[in-house]
């Protein structure tokens, strides 16, 4: 136990939670602003690794990062804006849409990858940048918080940042607001003279930037190259953060942060030799146990409301 | 109407490019003659050579399909037997067809049939995935030789005399990494990262810690497995876990997972061993810095071990119908030696390493292997090394 406790109250450890939960916050972005627009997106999943290898391959290509991270982001948001084009223009099923483009996004960034590189496995031979990380000024010199906090990548800082500018964006700007009502009750919406098609685009478009951002984040900063489905699966994983966060920024970003613990904590639980089966199992056990947790105070929380009106009534 | 058409020729589009999509990785192959005619997205994929080169015993050339399954370009375990076959197609003059199956499971035993309807004289497998194909077709054709590498059907199940099976012993090439490990680190700590719970994956575990217990009894080795081969973030932070608990070098077997070992040493300054081909060089050009923190690798030489499968059935002296496990002696096996290993691992380390390879070879050493062992027995070992 005390082993145990020596492994987890680390600044590594607690340093690792955000790293590793930033391609989930990023991609969870990505899920909530198609989810609230009333359009699941499974293709995030698709469109990170899509942007994963574009972002190698440019900043190989410029030798400047920053390039590579804008052409990795334009490519997220290249191919769900043709994504957006077979759902809403020709009224094609999103979830088949959604299918297509993963499938074609695994088999078609190996191919690129193996036309450039000759490997089908990795990105090694191609000299890619990774973005910097940081230290932050102040922050860096508190014991443990700036352990923690700083020097993470630029992108897990921006992923927080656009947590912040999401929740704005949603809650209190128009094109936010529009986005939740065409997905709240569409009809309502087209009838008073908002184009549903133009408010879905606009979502399915910012999608695509997060997850670009994601797919990134994952090949230019969390790894420093590509490998053959990379993204393994986060995309999903993002989709079901986003369902625990009940569609907001900020619940979202906590409930990435809860399987980002738990996924940190499944790599550094390793060292106890506790059997490899049981670790693999915790993300998924807290995943379950949260959305239990939730849905009993959801429903604790109905039962008042049911019981207050009912006395409203009396 | 012109939306309409817009719309065909987009899903016409869409289709096209999905089915261009999955021949980069499943490489569409239901039969031989169609692998062969969609070769123009991998210009290596087929080899047919035939350079009217007489067969020794029967004056024509013999008629060899390697089938893999899975793609080539993965710059390991497949390469490297189209590399052995390549070199049976200039040494002997045999002719070969290399069958990329792709990932999709359900055809190989198609593919299998196919290939011995075509007449092959020779069907050469990849890795376990073939195990049962073979099993169910090769009785049908007692005629035609079957090579699987990398596994071995199930002699006790029926007549499989026309089968010949290759297997690795692996857990000797490990041992050898687990000496040189053990001798440069300076913590006494190691790490082990496999792709999955398995046989194959324990085989380098077991290998590994017990070279490295030969070096040092007190030797700590952590281990754990990504559970995924193609996951390299995951493996990445869970090889970052073990560097920060201490374990100053990473053994890791896990595929395409494993780079994510690799960049995590080079994030902290750290050793790792690579896996199946020479992860060093695959870095010496792009990246010194991170090859300089892979001293070895430990490999599997397909191409080795089909070359002397096929130089012995020339000769005649190939035991047709039994499992032949290679290890160190017969080269099937070892570590990688290129100028990192030179420069890196110190000479007394080498020596010792060579003197166990001899010993091994010689069968004075016997190393233990994770075939055969149960569940329990391998965690036993895994926690009796757990620091």
């Amino acid at each position: 136990m005390q082993q145990l406790f020596g492994i987890i109250f680390t600044t590594s450890f607690a340093y690792s939670i955000l790293r590793v939960s930033t391609p989930l916050i990023l991609a969870g972005m990505a899920a909530v602003v198609s989810e609230r627009a009333g359009v699941a997106n499974i293709a995030i999943e698709g469109m990170m690794l899509i942007s994963a290898l574009t972002g190698v391959v440019i900043s190989a290509a410029t030798q400047n990062c920053f390039v590579g991270v804008l052409a990795g982001v334009a490519g997220g948001m290249v191919v769900s804006l043709i994504l957006a084009y077979f759902i809403l223009q020709l009224k094609a099923n999103n979830i088949m849409c959604g299918l297509a483009v993963n499938a074609i996004a695994k088999g078609g960034t190996v191919f690129v990858l193996y036309l450039l590189t000759g490997s089908k496995g990795a990105s090694t031979a191609l000299n890619s940048l990774t973005v910097p990380k940081v230290d932050i000024p102040l922050l860096k010199d508190i014991p443990v918080l700036g352990e923690i906090f700083s020097g993470q990548s630029i992108l897990t800082y921006t992923a927080i940042l656009l947590v912040a500018v999401m929740h704005v964006f949603i809650f209190r700007t128009r094109t936010g607001i529009r986005i939740s009502a065409v997905g709240e009750n569409e009809k309502a919406v087209g009838s008073v003279g908002v184009s549903v098609i133009k408010t879905r685009y606009t979502a399915l478009i910012i999608s695509g930037f997060f997850s670009g951002l994601a797919g990134v984040f994952l090949s230019m900063s969390y790894m420093s190259g590509f490998t053959a489905n990379m993204t393994s699966g986060r995309g999903f994983i993002a989709l079901a953060a986003n369902s625990m966060g009940q569609n907001t920024p900020w619940g979202t970003l906590l409930a990435a942060l809860v399987f980002g613990a738990a996924d940190s904590a499944a790599n550094y639980l390793q060292v106890l030799a506790v059997p490899a089966q049981f670790i693999q199992m915790i993300p998924y056990a807290t995943t379950i146990l949260g959305i239990t947790l939730y849905s009993v105070f959801k429903v604790r929380k109905e039962k008042k409301i049911k019981m207050k009106m009912l006395g409203m009534q009396q | 109407m012109k939306k309409k058409v817009m719309a065909v020729i987009l899903s016409v589009t869409m289709v096209i490019s999905l089915l261009v999509g999955c021949g980069g990785t499943s490489g569409d192959a239901q039969t031989p003659q169609q692998s062969g005619e969609s070769t123009g997205e991998e210009p290596e994929k087929e080899q047919s050579q035939d350079e009217g080169t007489a067969n020794a015993t029967s004056g024509e050339a013999v008629r060899i399909a390697l089938l893999l399954s899975g793609n080539l370009g993965d710059m390991s375990f497949l390469d490297s037997a189209n590399k052995g076959t390549t070199k049976i197609v200039a040494d002997y003059g045999a002719e070969v067809k290399v069958i990329e199956m792709g990932s999709d499971a359900t055809k190989y035993e198609t593919n299998v049939l196919d290939a011995s309807d075509e007449g092959y004289d020779i069907i050469i497998g990849s890795g376990w995935q073939l195990q049962e194909p073979f099993q169910n077709v090769a009785q049908d054709y007692p005629d035609i030789k079957y090579i699987i590498f990398d596994a071995a059907v199930d002699y006790t199940a029926g007549d499989y005399s026309n089968v010949y099976s290759i297997s690795y012993k692996s857990n000797e090439a490990a041992y050898l990494a687990g000496i040189m490990a053990a001798n440069m680190s300076k913590t006494g700590i190691l790490g082990f990262l496999g792709g999955a719970d398995g046989a194959v994956i324990n085989d380098f575990m077991i290998g590994f810690i017990e070279g490295a217990q030969s070096v040092n009894s007190d030797i700590k080795v952590i281990c754990g497995y990504v559970d995924d081969y193609s996951d390299s973030p995951k493996c990445k932070e869970m090889a970052l876990a073990q560097y920060n608990q201490g374990a100053d070098i990473i053994f890791t077997a896990a595929g395409a997972s494993g780079i994510g070992t690799l960049e995590a040493a080079k994030e902290t300054g750290n050793y790792a061993i690579g896996v199946d081909s020479d992860q060093a060089m695959l870095y010496a050009e792009s990246d010194p810095a991170q090859a300089e923190l892979i001293p070895a690798s430990v490999m599997k030489n397909v191409d080795a071990t089909l070359v002397r499968a096929y130089a012995m059935m020339q000769e005649g002296t190939l035991p047709w119908g039994t499992e032949e496990a290679l290890g160190l002696s017969d080269g099937a096996v070892g570590l990688s030696d290129n100028k990192f290993y030179q420069e890196l691992v110190p000479e007394d380390v080498k020596t010792q390493i060579v003197e166990a390879s001899d010993s091994i070879a010689k069968g004075e050493i016997s190393v233990k292997s994770a075939y055969g062992l149960t569940t329990e027995e391998v965690r036993e070992i895994i926690n009796s090394v757990a620091p």
